[in-house]
């Protein structure tokens, strides 16, 4: 690197650095996309002078926000409309208004059709029929927006679709047809909702595979990226991919841009491999890392999710008495592939919603690690959701992370009160109070697109642990404004292995900051309310679009 | 859709460590007959026989056969389709699913295709470790829904029980009415494969062809609340006429072993099984007429025949 590059002074309405050394600032040196030094004009010039740069003279910077757990297909699904009951703002920073009946659906569908080519099927995603009412969109509210055209709407839970005539004649769907997951009325006529895997299947091959394909289409990379700089994030996770050598080259093009504007760390499915393989496998991956690519996490499933009955759970089981969910590896395949990656020195990431899930982790973990001790291993439960005060205590005992899914409390909270959990583990869901006292280092994250990739929106959902009917789950384990901060910064870049580079503003550290309109640390503002104005990444700035 | 006789398919269930890979190379090296193609859901490499391989592209195996064997991935539906686009269409599909798959919802995957047949389910189960799989508090219960979604259950690794003809004599009593056969190394005769067979009712599902086959629907009962006897036994007494055969394992308040619950219309018996590994819990299945099928009025019977008539159903 040539010492004499460029050192540019950063001057802020205030800085905050989460470095309790040195909380506060309102200069920031910069050189070779490296903090210099951190402090008053006085202090950061003593490197030598140095132009300052003003534009954010108005603003707030903080560390560049880390989301430890999403997906790329969050840029996936933006090729299509949204119809879902919440306001979501999309990549562009185009607001999409929530829709709050059938109605506002199918003008939204009409206006998207307008747009196609003859025949080519119509795809939206995101309809939550939850908060609809009693009726359910059927084929005949499809069949106004066009009757021929194949019309294909995934749920928000990507577990349910709905369909219209055109597209059921085509997939061979009538009164005849036998499949489980076809809904019928008191006439035996199907709806057009599509429940389960099978009754899916039949849509999808006639509307063609396009929702498979759409984290790797062109332009999804984009997309996410540009959604996480709407969001003042600078690192993002894609926790789960097999990364075959089309999406690994895409990922190297993408990230060796300087003008891309996140650093990016997949996480590795391993299940096409045996253990030993996908170790070697790993391995090679790593060799391509760069400071903006980072492979060296793999993440292994347990069970399934909560709002969708597959997730495992202990005894007293589902509040509605559903049977209980299913297992995605069994736990001697957990143990398996958990030791090979531990012994290989990899940090493993386990997806575990229920409690019975992250029990049988934790007994994994418990086990490799008394027959392979390591230090600093940072294996980390993702979700994590039912964890119990005695589970974290071990976890803390393991030297194990959590990573936890606070939207979940907004978003589904009521249903987990009513329908899935009951009352008491309801409250108890998401317990990022308990886990912070047990002594757990723990961040807190949205599984975008599952739930909209927004930080700040998380943190808040992790103080304010309120509902979307406005019911507060379980106040005493709220966490502070500051441990809130901490678990969108260092706090996930802790899990990520990344807390020496990313994650608070220091000397050393890479140049990557939020950009904020509004304080963060000021109470009497709510931090889903905190503004943001774009990222600084390594240096250079972002500015998210305007969102209208 | 297609003038082309349906494709027949066979699923593989079972625990990993089952043999169900075995099985499958023993079936494409004793099955000259037929075409048969491979769709692979387990965690780790496609592991067929040298020898049966022609060429390999990418991720997929050309068998000597001309047929394809692929794995699965992230999206059984996109194998299928994908399968179905190949130059060169198997007579047959070998499915070996993932260890942790419940056969049944595979099964309805295939029956929502009209180029494949009603698919035929085999379960692999390792003789030397079923009853401690069966009593695993965690995966018990997949065991458990494995063996019951099975068509013809390959008792497999007998070499490695000592006592066979206990094991046997449990298996075909716990299970009245499945059909079995033995194995060693997975070594089976294919014509297992081709012989008529009764697909699965579990769950209701089949292709839409066979006319005679959509007189009927199967329903299933599960629930962790134990079974009251009397009120059990006024149950069975009130059977609608629609039903033609239930059968399972039931829990009674108050007992520790397990009763094997059998139901035809006018005649019905209950016995209880000494000394059986079986899971906490009842599971019950039905069949009966399509038609006249009301499952709501027999899950409220049902319902009611617990010992604490609340929530704890599902069908």
């Amino acid at each position: 690197m040539n010492p004499k590059t460029e050192t540019i002074i950063l001057r802020a309405r205030r800085i905050v650095t989460m470095d309790p050394a040195n909380p506060v600032a309102t200069h920031a040196a910069i050189r070779d996309g490296r903090i210099l030094s951190v402090g008053d004009l006085d202090r950061v010039r003593r490197y030598g002078d140095a132009p300052v740069d003003e534009r954010f003279a108005d603003k707030v910077l903080m560390p560049g926000l880390v989301e430890g757990h999403c997906h790329v297909m969050e840029g996936g699904v933006w090729a299509y409309p949204y119809v879902g009951y919440y306001d979501r703002v999309d990549p562009a920073g185009k607001t999409w208004p929530g829709l709050r009946d059938i109605g506002g659906v199918i003008e939204r569908l009409r206006a998207a059709e307008r747009g196609l080519p003859p025949g080519k099927p119509l795809l939206a995603w995101g309809f939550d029929p939850i908060f609809l009412g009693a009726r359910r969109m059927n084929a005949a509210d499809l069949d106004a927006v066009s009757p021929d055209r194949p019309i294909l709407v995934m749920h928000a839970s990507f577990h349910v679709l709905n369909v219209n005539s055109g597209l059921m004649a085509r997939a061979g769907i009538g009164p005849d047809t036998q499949v489980h997951g076809v809904l019928r009325d008191a006439a035996g006529q199907p709806t057009g909702e599509l429940q389960e895997m099978a009754a899916k299947f039949m849509a999808l091959r006639v509307a063609g595979t396009e929702f498979w394909r759409a984290a790797t289409m062109p332009g999804a990379l984009d997309r996410f990226a540009a959604s996480a700089v709407r969001a003042g994030v600078t690192t993002v996770t894609d926790l789960y991919n097999e990364l075959p050598d089309e999406t690994v080259d895409a990922y190297r093009t993408a990230t060796a841009d300087p003008a891309f504007p996140v650093r990016l760390v997949p996480a590795y499915n391993p299940s096409g491999l045996a253990p030993e393989q996908a170790v070697q496998r790993l391995a090679e991956l790593r060799t391509h890392n760069t400071e903006r690519l980072r492979f060296g996490l793999v993440k292994l499933m347990t069970d399934g999710s909560i709002q969708g009955f597959t997730a495992r759970l202990k005894w007293p089981h589902y509040f509605n008495g559903r049977p209980n969910g299913l297992w995605n590896l069994t736990p001697d395949m957990l143990y398996s592939y958990l030791s090979a990656f531990h012994r290989a020195g990899f940090q493993v990431h386990t997806h575990a919603n229920g409690d019975e899930a992250s029990e049988v982790t934790l007994e994994a973990l418990e086990r490799v690690l008394a027959e392979a001790p390591r230090f600093g291993h940072r294996h980390t439960i993702q979700h994590c959701q039912m964890a119990d005060a005695a589970q974290f205590r071990k976890m803390a005992e393991l030297g194990v992370c959590a990573n936890l899914f606070s939207n979940h409390i907004y978003y589904w909270g009521d249903a987990h009160y009513t329908e899935t959990m009951g009352p008491d583990r309801a409250e108890a869901m998401d317990a990022v109070g308990t886990a912070l006292a047990a002594g757990v280092a723990a961040a807190i994250h949205s599984d975008a697109p599952i739930t909209p990739l927004a930080p700040l929106f998380t943190a808040w959902c992790a103080m304010e642990r309120r509902t979307a009917s406005g019911r507060v789950l379980g106040a005493n384990n709220r966490i502070s404004r500051q441990q809130a901060l901490a678990a969108i910064t260092l706090g996930a870049a802790y899990t990520l292995k990344l807390d020496h580079d990313i994650g608070s503003i220091q000397t050393g550290k890479q140049a990557d900051f939020a950009v904020l309109e509004d304080d963060p640390t000021d109470d009497s503002l709510p931090l889903k309310e905190v503004r943001v104005a774009g990222t600084i990444i390594g240096g250079r700035y972002h500015s998210a679009p305007a969102t209208g | 859709m297609t003038a082309m006789p349906p494709i027949g398919v066979t699923l593989i269930g079972g625990f990993l460590g089952a043999g169900k890979t075995t099985l499958v190379n023993h079936i494409l090296r004793h099955d000259p007959r037929r075409r048969i193609g491979v769709l692979v859901n387990d965690f780790g490499a496609i592991n067929i026989d040298a020898d049966l391989i022609a060429s390999r592209d990418g991720d997929a195996i050309r068998l000597t056969n001309g047929c394809l064997c692929c794995g699965i991935g992230d999206s059984l539906s996109r194998a299928l389709i994908d399968m179905l686009a190949q130059p060169i269409r198997p007579d047959h599909l070998l499915i070996e699913a993932s260890g942790v798959a419940e056969p049944w919802r595979i099964a309805e995957l295939i029956c929502a295709a009209p180029e494949f047949a009603p698919p035929m389910t085999l379960v692999v189960v390792d003789g030397s470790r079923i009853q401690t799989q069966l009593a695993d508090r965690y995966i018990g219960d997949l065991a458990l829904s494995q063996i019951e979604s099975a068509d013809l259950l390959i008792l497999n690794k007998m070499d490695l029980v000592p006592a066979q003809g206990d094991l046997i004599a449990w298996m075909r009593e716990t299970w009245l009415g499945k059909r079995f056969a033995i194995s060693e190394h997975g070594a089976i005769d294919p014509e297992l494969l081709s012989a008529d067979h009764n697909p699965s009712r579990f769950r209701a599902v089949r292709a839409p062809a066979p006319a005679a086959a959509d007189r009927f629907v199967g329903l299933r009962f599960v629930t962790d609340v134990p079974f009251d006897a009397g009120r059990l036994h006024a149950a069975m007494a009130a059977m609608p006429p629609w039903i033609l055969r239930l059968k399972g394992i039931v829990t009674l308040a108050g007992e520790v072993a397990p009763q094997s619950l059998q139901f035809t219309p006018g005649r019905w018996s209950m016995t209880t099984l000494h000394d059986r590994a079986a899971p906490a819990g009842s599971r019950i299945v039905a069949i009966g007429h399509r038609d006249r099928a009301d499952a709501s009025a027999l899950d409220r019977l049902l319902t009611d025949a617990l010992q604490t008539a609340d929530l704890q159903t599902s069908r």
